[in-house]
């Protein structure tokens, strides 16, 4: 794939559209060997009746097996499936996001205390990205919508980019230690080849 | 000041009554707060009073969770809304979550699209295509490839709309609706390398992101959170659940910045009595 980036070679490219191919299968493989994992681990705890656990384990390998079984039944676009999605799963999932609010709004005044110069900077551009943001705003004073604007799109996205451009080049860090062979932890080797050479 | 630190800050249950009163209230009765229009949402309206009929199909990936539905719901129902208006072809997909096919068939139902539009002519839902990144940068290429089949079994290759679709220039647009941090995907593999004209909703905790995408022009335009649907609900004219939920974000957001601005009182407070004792 870094040979199509770099050279417009159509054999080069034909290899590379097979391999992304064979990612997307791969993909939608890894759902099936997550749903075999999820459900090793469950049996194991309630054969194990782990303490205070096992039936919360139980539940969850019903409900698993509830889902696959009822949306390979009649497909996730039917009626009857839209019914219990839209009913019991959306409605458990936003209920679930929405106590977090509560606990979002707890931490705002310990989180946003005012202990130096940065804590003081972060605490004035929340108030101010908070108060551009919401249609409120506007009817105190017109100029936090602008202001807000200029801290997102400028403050916050130098540093954005510059974090963006640093994880890139990280990132290919890594990847030239897994392609030289320097990195075998994606394998599930534990320790890399350099550590190795180091131990006496 | 003792009693409203004991009462407002140490009690965790008042804080929490007020706002569950505060959110209960103005859904009943809204205060209605004037909208102002951000240039990323006056963006997006203007670029799809330029499709019609003639455009090429827009792409639309349904990349938000079923968590995040009151979020994202009403900003792809707009959309699908307004470009149902304009008579602009639709091809659904989704890449965060394997919901993304039942999400897509909710909103289908919800805007009774099957009785304004031809399935297979007008729209088509492809529906969950697993692969994350990878499966959406093969999508520009080889189409027909990667959504063989739509999401009730069809082939794409027999359905009319598809049929004909080979990479990313048979689009006139992607609008990606994402709280799964997918929008970057679409961003290195569509809209930089193609240049292929990229609106995005997400939500307001990802604001800051890709506030610094739009200011290059690498994202046409953005919708942020509920603020940003509603938005477009008052300029599309078609009013729903966001602009009725613009009032109580507003007065949450009123809340927090309460509290935030109490605590350092408080805060200030007990750290001079701290020094003089």
């Amino acid at each position: 794939m870094l040979g199509e980036f770099f050279f417009n070679v159509t054999q080069i490219s034909s290899v590379a559209a097979q391999l992304r191919l064979l990612a997307v299968t791969v993909a939608a493989a890894a759902m099936i060997v997550a749903a075999v994992s999820v459900t090793l681990n469950n049996i194991r705890n309630i054969v194990r009746r782990t303490k205070g656990q096992w039936l919360y384990h139980l539940w969850c390998l019903v409900f698993l097996w509830f889902w696959i079984i009822f949306g390979l039944y009649s497909g996730p676009t039917s009626e009857n499936y839209l019914w219990f999605f839209n009913n019991i799963l959306a409605a458990l999932y936003s209920s679930i996001l929405g106590i977090l609010l509560f606990s979002l709004f707890m931490g705002f005044y310990r989180t946003f205390r005012v202990r130096g110069t940065e804590t003081a900077i972060l605490t004035v551009c929340a108030i101010l990205v908070m108060l551009g943001s919401v249609t409120i705003g506007e009817l105190f004073w017109g100029g936090f919508a602008p202001l807000s604007r200029w801290i997102l799109a400028v403050p916050n996205a130098g540093a954005y980019r510059g974090l963006t451009i640093v994880m890139a080049i990280g990132l290919m860090a890594v990847a030239f230690k897994i392609i030289f062979g320097m990195d075998w932890s994606w394998m599930g080797v534990l320790r890399s080849v350099t550590e190795k050479k180091e131990e006496p | 000041m003792s009693t409203f630190k004991k009462t407002m800050f140490r009690d965790r249950n008042l804080v929490a009554w007020l706002l569950v009163i505060v959110i209960a209230v103005l859904y009943v009765r809204p205060i209605g707060i004037p909208l102002v229009i951000s240039p990323s949402v006056r963006a997006w309206y203007t670029f799809d009073t330029t499709l019609g009929p003639a455009s090429k199909p827009a792409l639309i990936s349904v990349d938000y969770t079923t968590g995040t539905i009151p979020e994202g719901q009403p900003a792809l129902t707009v959309i699908t809304k307004d470009l149902m208006k304009r008579g602009v072809a639709m091809v659904f997909v989704g890449f965060g979550t394997p919901d993304a096919t039942s999400l897509m068939q909710t909103v289908f139902d919800s805007v009774g699209i099957a009785k304004i539009y031809k399935y297979g002519v007008n729209y088509v839902g492809i529906g969950y295509i697993p692969g994350g990144e990878v499966a959406i940068a093969t999508l520009a290429t080889e189409f027909q490839n990667v959504a063989k089949t739509d999401a009730y079994g069809t082939s794409t290759a027999n359905l009319q709309l598809t049929k004909n679709i080979k990479n990313h220039e048979d689009f006139s647009a992607v609008f990606g609706f994402d709280t799964t941090n997918s929008y970057i995907f679409w961003i290195r593999n569509w809209a930089v390398p193609y240049k292929i004209p990229l609106y995005q909703y997400i939500t307001a905790q990802n604001m800051p992101q890709i506030a610094s995408y739009f200011a290059v022009g690498q994202v046409q335009g953005y919708m942020g959170g509920i603020p940003g649907a509603a938005q477009y609900e008052a300029l599309s004219g078609f009013l729903g659940d966001a602009i009725r939920s613009t009032d109580v974000l507003s007065m949450t957001h009123i809340i927090a910045i309460l509290l935030i601005v109490g605590g350092n009182i408080l805060y200030f407070t007990r750290r001079g009595k701290r020094k003089k004792g």
